[in-house]
């Protein structure tokens, strides 16, 4: 076919550049996907609605801090240093009391609609920041563009998803997060869109989800409808519509040579890893979001190793999602696709860290980290989710497929009360003729220190533990990693949290009772070998991680690996750590053997980037 | 009630970070908070409101503490200005 001219005929193919935000190919036919246009009422509400009007706002500012808390659990440390601080002031602007107030005023004596509200309220505050001569503080008016269509977006009705085909790619203006995860549920291959850029929120969780992104296409992309044939080439960063087949057959042939999705899925699909000395390693993964369950398949060879029941329910903002029996059939789900290993659902820990989602009302550190969170909060009001969430987890778990993870743990009576609640809901079901398996064996995580410090206590009343060390890291070292200068030091490679955590492998080895390592640390290809000299033996990562983490663990002499780890142990600090780290890898771990295809550098992120 | 004068010292001003650094740190206290910059004042628990203080290297900005625990506020806050919010000067 001969080359054709870019005026003709809508047939020819079309090429639309613009960023590519998460890389990958996809071909498939376009879905034109456009959320419902943006409340423009500047109508007065009447009198009787006002009250409703304020609640869609209540509801909206919560929608929103659920959506930020998603996109912050999604996000790779790799974004830099600030990320967490960015994304606290974007917490702290959504709650921002004054602003709400004058909101809410407005909607209340002057009855505009919560869309206008919220658009002549902000307009205003932009305008003192446009003023300034300052380029730099004049970036604070783009936050609050950003805070404006957060909250428009919120408060936006939602679409009613329709069908999308799997092998569609999905074409919009925008999308968000929500948008993302909603459509990403109904597996298209990859998206498109309009407007946005390379770090924009979807760009994040496409990452995350392994969904090839086009973004800042611009009006161009108009041209394109449903059904159309395109090619979306997140790595170069175009889009190709009505394709010739010759271009087609371009990107079949880069797409067998790209490191694909299903390349890495062979990978997960063999043994557990065993080390140069056939030391066996269980890598299981760390599940946040439904979407997620798609990276496992075929079935991961360790199973799912933690869901965060408060993300994977309330990812979407859908307060029914806790309903029993959307979660019976929720866990059902994770069962399957977790495979013969089977899956470790952690119960709700809400009122969190900011690796849950929030209570609105816990505004300060103290109250959030220190506060009535995880299972404190689950048994000062077991009727609210406890009890409902264990006779979930009873009756999914038919073939012994599921345990209990409790997050939060401090003592051993917590834990006492939990099995008491457990027995009672089991017997009741019973009762009532409810099928269900009983045997659902329930586990600590590691994260206070005191429970560390107690481990030996706890054998006697859990199955295993978890150490989750991002929180354990956050109390031992007395350091919350979001608080600006010292946010750096939260490092869990630190000599006193590596010792706690041997504290616990060593009971664990002489209980007999299994301890996993489920924290952000478990990916870090210069934890892995420290904390495998450790002894610990289970690794619960991210499906991103995996890979890396299997090659790295195929290349470690379990034997040296104790020697690194008593070496450690001496170490004064965190830095000092991974600098031994480093030169062990370097010294132990061949590049050429370590480097697959397609991987991340296993040599990992320098001390200085973190 | 307490009334100190301070000067925003790092490069980049009183910008979002800094900002939302000022209100987290303001909101442990029970105090009443606030910060005015020629006649224009704003409460120092709404991120929003300082930011729009827009307030730049080297701007001086009364601040303003009520209430039982005034003196552990006002310290707290003027040392993180002292500090210039851990950023470069």
């Amino acid at each position: 076919m001969e080359e054709s001219p870019p005026e003709s005929t809508s047939h020819d193919e079309l090429v639309i550049s613009g960023t590519g935000a998460a890389p990958g190919i996809a071909m498939g036919t376009a879905y034109r996907y456009d959320a419902s246009a943006p409340d423009r009422r500047r109508a007065p509400i009447s009198p009787d609605e006002v009250d409703a009007e304020v609640d869609r706002l209540a509801n909206a500012v919560q929608r929103a801090e659920q959506e930020l808390e998603t996109v912050r659990t999604l996000a790779p440390d790799a974004l830099g240093a600030d990320t967490d601080a960015i994304f606290e002031a974007q917490a702290l602007m959504l709650r921002d009391e004054e602003v709400l107030r004058a909101i809410r005023q407005r909607i209340r004596a002057r009855k505009e609609p919560a869309a206008a509200a919220v658009r002549t309220v902000l307009a205003a505050h932009r305008e003192r920041l446009d003023d300034s001569d300052d380029a730099h503080l004049r970036t604070g008016a783009d936050d609050l563009v950003e805070l404006e269509r957060r909250l428009l977006r919120a408060l936006r009705r939602r679409a009613a998803a329709a069908h999308i085909d799997t092998q569609s790619v999905v074409v919009a203006q925008e999308l968000t997060p929500t948008d993302l995860l909603r459509v990403r549920r109904q597996g298209p291959l990859g998206a498109v869109t309009a407007r946005g850029g390379p770090t924009s929120h979807a760009a994040i969780v496409a990452k995350a989800l392994g969904l090839p992104l086009l973004v800042g296409a611009g009006e161009t992309l108009e041209a394109v409808s449903s059904g159309d044939r395109v090619v979306v080439d997140g790595t170069e960063g175009r889009l190709i519509a009505h394709p010739h087949p010759a271009t087609v057959e371009d990107y079949r042939q880069r797409e067998t040579e790209a490191p694909s999705p299903t390349e890495r899925e062979e990978e997960r699909a063999g043994r557990p890893p065993r080390t140069t000395d056939g030391h066996a390693v269980t890598l299981r993964v760390n599940v946040g979001l439904e979407a997620e369950l798609d990276l496992l398949r075929p079935d991961p060879p360790g199973g799912i190793g933690l869901l965060r029941t408060e993300l994977f329910l309330l990812a979407d903002g859908d307060p029914h999602a806790v309903d029993e029996e959307r979660q019976v059939e929720a866990y059902r789900e994770v069962a399957e696709a977790a495979g013969e290993e089977g899956a470790t659902i952690r119960l709700l820990d809400l009122g969190g860290d900011g690796r849950g989602p929030r209570h609105a009302a816990a505004e300060h550190e103290g109250s959030r980290s220190l506060g009535e969170r995880g299972l404190r909060r689950l048994l000062n009001r077991p009727d609210e989710h406890l009890r409902p969430q264990l006779r979930a987890l009873l009756r999914a778990n038919r073939q012994g497929e599921l345990r209990v993870l409790l997050p939060m743990v401090t003592d051993v009576t917590e834990v006492r009360r939990v099995r008491r609640i457990l027995d009672e809901e089991s017997a009741r079901l019973a009762e009532n003729g409810v099928p269900h398996d009983p045997t659902l064996p329930l586990g600590a995580m590691v994260e206070v220190p005191a429970m560390a410090l107690q481990a030996p206590a706890f054998t006697e009343f859990v199955d295993f533990f978890s150490v989750g060390t991002n929180d354990l890291t956050q109390y031992v070292l007395a350091v919350d990693r979001a608080a600006g200068p010292v946010g750096a030091r939260h490092d869990a490679l630190h000599p006193a949290v590596l010792g706690l955590i041997l504290r616990v492998v060593e009971t664990g080895r002489m209980s007999g009772c299994p301890v996993e390592v489920c924290g952000e640390i478990a990916g870090d290809v210069q934890a892995v070998p420290v904390l495998l000299g450790l002894g610990v033996d289970t690794l619960s990562v991210s499906p991103q991680s995996l890979p890396t983490v299997r090659r790295v663990v195929r290349a470690i002499e379990y034997d040296a690996a104790k020697g690194l780890a008593r070496d450690v142990l001496q170490e004064d600090d965190a830095p000092a750590v991974r600098r031994r780290a480093r030169t062990w890898i370097d010294t132990h771990l061949p590049p050429a053997e370590t480097a697959g295809s397609g991987g991340a550098d296993v040599r990992g992120p320098d001390a200085s980037d973190r | 009630m307490i009334e100190r004068e301070v000067t925003i010292r790092n490069r980049a001003g009183l910008h979002t970070r800094p900002a939302s650094m000022l209100v987290k740190t303001a909101s442990r206290f029970e105090s009443a908070v606030y910060l005015c910059r020629d006649n224009y004042e704003i409460n120092g628990k709404s991120v929003i409101g300082v930011m729009t203080l827009a307030a730049e290297q080297g701007a001086v900005l009364t601040l303003v503490v009520e209430g039982e625990d005034e003196t552990e506020a006002a310290d707290a806050i003027e040392a993180l200005f002292e500090d210039g919010f851990g950023e470069e000067l």
